[in-house]
């Protein structure tokens, strides 16, 4: 056999890239069953290879790849039965399956199917750890290899993760529907949540050889405009894609071309992506005129405050503070209360900024925080008191575990330890 | 109370239990030298096991919307699936 030519390769690997979420789930609307649902959808991609190779690349692929893998579920179903004996795992509503929908049948997605799936995968009663895993892998049809790896885990630990996530949905009876509107507040939060996991994973990579994960940033970023186009009317996911998109601007210009941390202050702002800037702004915005006060909106203020900034010293620092008071206000944790830290350290100086950290040294969830090290180090070295700076950049350095974290932190410990005292 | 609650989600509540404090327990448990017998609960208050209850319910979701109907005083409920129906 020979290999199938280019283009049919880079078309399935873009469909599966777009089309993987409305495949899948409306194949689940028919199997009832993730895991058949997945062998039959990943067969129906292998099929595309060489029909496509063949016939031509069709005019829709997804509807092409949704009607193969339903008649893939068709002939599972008709060998073994399965699809009777595994009804009751995922069964809502009535559904028949349909008649062999034959050569010529499209089987067409329902607007529900790819809400459904979300809204399983991330229902509350999963960990965030499952929700994420099973967000991965089913919404975005990552492997259990690639999520292992984003996740720094080996994939037998992966994969059984995943698989006990699913066994959790089919045991505890999770259902298969989208939540009524008494429940969506809820319930949105918590894919919103996961949502804001995943790419917080791909922002900064936890450990590893580099500093982000772009490929899980993008997936967060995808799946959080997927959400938007299905749910218009939800102020906070309007509010969650907006500080994506704030965040994500400026990804290009934190790393420099040796692949090292270039932090904001430094940062060539004529590298920031004007175009997500301008379209995450005009979300926040709505999500805003919306009467949002949620964290979300909170979060996405404190990039904007940073994107529409024209240069560092031109940051409106009053206004970070007394967003960080906000934000406290409603999300009570160590790590807000650490960024607040330092922002009143850059709007009173250095000076403040220690005296706010310090009693932070005493906080349990932080102890083991690189950052918060990191930030003494910092306002330490800004008043010169170079010592203590690099006492502080040496605790930092034995507490990160991402390398390209360290060699800044590496760098920034030369520098003080050259200086005087 | 249990049994007002038990009555008006009768539907639902296929039976329960409550049990008296987790200081009248004792427990019977493996140790390095066989099974032993030692005072007191399994899991320590205050998230003792203090009553039990049998529900039937479609789904999950169901199930925690009657489990949040249940009068207090609780700290928390569990809900769980039950591996057999039939004892």
């Amino acid at each position: 056999m020979s290999a199938p030519p280019e283009g049919v390769v880079d078309a399935v690997t873009a469909a599966y890239r777009a089309e993987w979420t409305r495949v899948l789930s409306t194949v689940i609307r028919v199997t009832r069953d993730f895991d058949t649902a997945e062998d039959c959808v990943q067969d129906a991609y292998a099929q595309a290879l060489l029909s496509w190779a063949r016939d031509g690349i069709p005019d829709r692929p997804g509807a092409w790849l949704t009607t193969v893998a339903v008649r893939n579920a068709l002939q599972v179903h008709r060998r073994a039965s399965t699809l009777a004996k595994r009804l009751p795992d995922l069964v809502q509503e009535d559904f028949e399956p349909p008649a062999d929908p034959g050569a010529g049948t499209v089987f067409e997605e329902l607007p529900d199917d790819r809400l459904r799936l979300i809204f399983t995968c991330c229902h509350p009663a999963l960990s965030a750890e499952s929700r994420i895993a099973l967000t991965l892998r089913m919404v975005c049809g990552l492997t259990s290899a690639e999520v292992a790896k984003a996740f720094l885990v080996k994939e037998a630990t992966m994969q059984a993760r995943i698989t006990r996530a699913k066994k959790k949905i089919a045991d505890a009876g999770i259902p298969y529907r989208t939540p009524t509107s008494d429940e969506l507040p809820e319930r949105v939060t918590s894919v919103l949540d996961t949502v804001l996991l995943v790419y917080n994973a791909g922002h900064i990579a936890a450990a590893g050889d580099a500093l982000m994960r772009p490929d899980l940033a993008e997936r967060a970023l995808q799946i959080a405009r997927m959400l938007h186009v299905l749910l218009p009317d939800d102020a906070e996911t309007v509010a969650l894609l907006a500080l994506l998109l704030l965040t994500d601007a400026r990804r290009t210009a934190r790393v420099d071309d040796a692949g090292d941390l270039v932090q904001i202050e430094h940062q060539d702002r004529s590298l920031w992506d004007r175009d997500e800037i301008r379209e995450g702004l005009d979300l926040l915005g709505r999500a805003t005129s919306a009467g949002s006060t949620s964290r979300y909106v909170i979060m996405a203020s404190l990039a904007a405050v940073h994107d529409e900034a024209q240069s560092w010293e031109a940051t409106d620092w009053a206004r970070i503070v007394a967003l960080y008071d906000l934000l406290l206000e409603r999300w009570p944790t160590p790590v807000v209360a650490l960024n607040r830290a330092i922002a009143v350290g850059f709007l009173e100086g250095p000076e403040a900024g220690l005296s706010e950290i310090a009693p932070l040294m005493a906080e349990a969830g932080l102890a083991t925080y690189p950052y918060l090290t990191a930030a003494r180090a910092d306002f330490l070295r800004r008043l010169g008191r170079n010592r203590e700076a690099a006492d502080a950049y040496g605790e930092a350095l034995l507490l990160t575990e991402n390398s390209v974290e360290a060699t800044y932190l590496r760098g920034r410990l030369e520098e003080v330890s050259l200086g005087p005292d | 109370m249990c049994m007002e609650f038990t009555e008006r989600n009768s539907a639902n509540v296929l039976s329960f239990l409550c049990l008296h404090p987790s200081f009248t327990g004792t427990s019977v448990r493996h140790s390095g030298a066989g099974v032993e017998v030692v005072a007191g609960a399994v899991v320590e208050a205050p998230l003792g096991l203090d009553a039990l209850y049998v529900i039937q319910a479609g789904d999950l979701d169901e199930a925690l919307a009657i489990a949040k109907r249940v009068p207090p005083p609780w700290d928390a409920l569990e809900v769980r699936p039950l591996l057999s129906e039939t004892a």
